[in-house]
């Protein structure tokens, strides 16, 4: 018989041992600490909304999105597998294009490109998915799934070039990782991409995010970064990549990360061929600034703040905040300028009229028209894409 | 875990990679805070559930009864060793206490250093 101590201790000889023998996150709601008080002590970390622990799955709160640059160690991190530790030294590309022999690329090789900088929001597929009814299974993300930052990096197009890639390559280009399951039996995480979106100028394989080495939990030493496309192709720990005439066969390209292209009410069966890769992120906007349920004064104006971002090549053209439920919206003014890819901040004087709790809406108008709607988004499986307007409890006080 | 494995011993190394990591789950959740309602489902969920997850991203989940169960299977599909007479159990514990119905705290904030 062993103590628990002792079993304890066994434990972690054994479990540590395995892991490096094999190298290797009611509605959700915002925490009500104010801006000023989160960060005292930054050598102690930063505050997250821990939605899973092992692997992590960390959501930023709102009130860091009054920076327009997302700050890397408050940047949200969504994990598959357990993260792996890999060097730049140890970093390794594999490319394969058809049958033909695979090229390989050290991290040295990969800075020797040119590079490239974009400034592009990431935002998890399934950010605000707690916010659906009935619930979906998943991680139950909040509005935090979601940063802006500066990705510098090579060009995947100039990459896959070295290997021979051009436009008139195999079409599906099948991306994967460092990162392992914990068992055989668990689907790796590698994503298909059509070669097109690999060959724009704009796609990297970035070794910096605002302008530092790219954190670990962030996909470092290099990861993929697809300007106006859902964070599930943005592909961590990059370390292969197969040009092909098939897409992946793998589970979470088949089954995972797909949004139906027909209705679908809660229950329903929806048929495997309605369900789609998703590509492009859906128009948002969120509150940044005041807190979700703050008390505000009724004498004194309010300055609110927030961000707005869209998918692919849109752009916002505009900003707009409600206090009566959406029956009437006045513009919100933008701060700094557009950048294609990246947030816009915005920011709106109200003036509260009478004390009591209330319920501010803010909503995005993209370049293609689309306005986004006070109502819950569309159900799906998967709870995937909320694109509804955001809104901000406030309790007035006289 | 392809780098685990030596060569022809698939099965006598992936029961033990699967013991082995029982284990890791055993010793990882015990150290992690959290707490599990009492139940004949805790043990089930704490030698199933956390060889993978830890607590916070099943207990941040409301779910119907089918729902859990069908989650429950998928990952029973996927390598989770709970056997195929404790699925409904399991299912039964989830949904008891974490349903649609179940009232959800405001989620803790956490600093997390990188």
């Amino acid at each position: 018989m062993i103590d628990r101590r002792e079993f304890l201790r066994l434990g972690m000889v054994t479990s540590l041992g395995l892991l490096a023998g094999c190298r290797q996150s009611t509605l959700p709601t915002q925490s009500r600490t104010p801006v000023g008080a989160i960060d005292p002590t930054p050598e102690q970390g930063f505050e997250f909304i821990v939605r899973n622990r092992r692997p992590k799955d960390l959501e930023t709160p709102v009130e860091v999105f009054e920076s327009y640059l997302t700050p890397n160690e408050r940047f949200f991190v969504r994990s598959h597998h357990p993260e792996p530790k890999v060097s730049q030294g140890d970093w390794r590309l594999q490319i394969q294009v058809g049958g033909s022999d695979s090229i390989k690329l050290n991290f040295e090789d990969l800075k020797a490109f040119p590079p490239a900088t974009v400034t592009a929001v990431l935002q998890c597929a399934g950010n605000s998915r707690g916010f659906y009814r009935p619930p979906v299974p998943g991680v139950q993300w909040g509005r935090g799934a979601v940063g802006n930052a500066r990705w510098t990096g090579a060009r995947l197009a100039d990459v896959l070039a070295r290997a021979g890639v051009g436009e008139s390559s195999p079409e599906n280009v099948v991306v994967s990782g460092a990162d392992k399951p914990l068992m055989a039996t668990v689907p790796v995480f590698e994503r298909s991409l059509p070669l097109s979106k690999c060959l724009h100028p704009d796609t990297l394989l970035a070794y910096q995010m605002n302008d530092e080495p790219l954190p670990s939990l962030h996909g470092g030493p290099v990861r993929l970064v697809v300007p106006g496309w859902v964070g599930d192709d943005w592909i961590k720990w990059v370390t292969s990549i197969r040009v092909q005439a098939e897409p992946s066969d793998g589970f979470y390209y088949q089954k995972g990360y797909r949004y139906p292209d027909i209705e679908v009410k809660p229950g329903d069966s929806v048929p495997p061929e309605s369900m789609k890769p998703m590509e492009e992120l859906v128009t948002r906007s969120l509150f940044a600034s005041p807190s979700q349920g703050a008390r505000v004064s009724l004498s004194e104006p309010l300055n609110l703040k927030g961000v707005s971002w869209t998918g692919g090549e849109k752009t916002i053209e505009k900003i707009e905040v409600s206090d009566d439920r959406g029956q009437s919206w006045k513009e919100a003014r933008f701060q700094g300028e557009a950048e294609p890819y990246a947030w816009r901040q915005w920011e709106f004087d109200w003036h509260p009229t009478q004390p009591g709790a209330l319920t501010l809406l803010c909503r995005a108008t993209d370049s293609s028209g689309f306005v986004q709607p006070v109502e819950d988004s569309p159900w799906n499986p998967g709870g995937y894409l909320w694109k509804s307007a955001d809104r901000l409890e406030l309790e007035v006080q006289s | 875990m392809e780098e685990c494995r030596p060569p022809g011993a698939r099965g006598s190394v992936l029961r033990l990679t699967i013991s082995t990591l029982l284990l890791l789950s055993t010793t990882i959740a015990l150290g992690e805070p959290q707490k599990w309602p009492e139940g004949p489902g805790k043990s089930l969920v704490q030698r199933n559930c956390l060889i993978c997850h830890s607590a916070e991203i099943i207990q941040g989940q409301r779910l119907s009864r089918d729902t859990w169960l069908k989650e429950v299977e998928k990952m029973a599909g996927w390598g989770s060793p709970i056997a195929d007479a404790e699925r409904e159990a399991l299912a039964d514990y989830l949904s008891q206490h974490y349903s649609p119905e179940t009232p959800l705290a405001e989620p803790e904030r956490e600093r997390i250093k990188f």
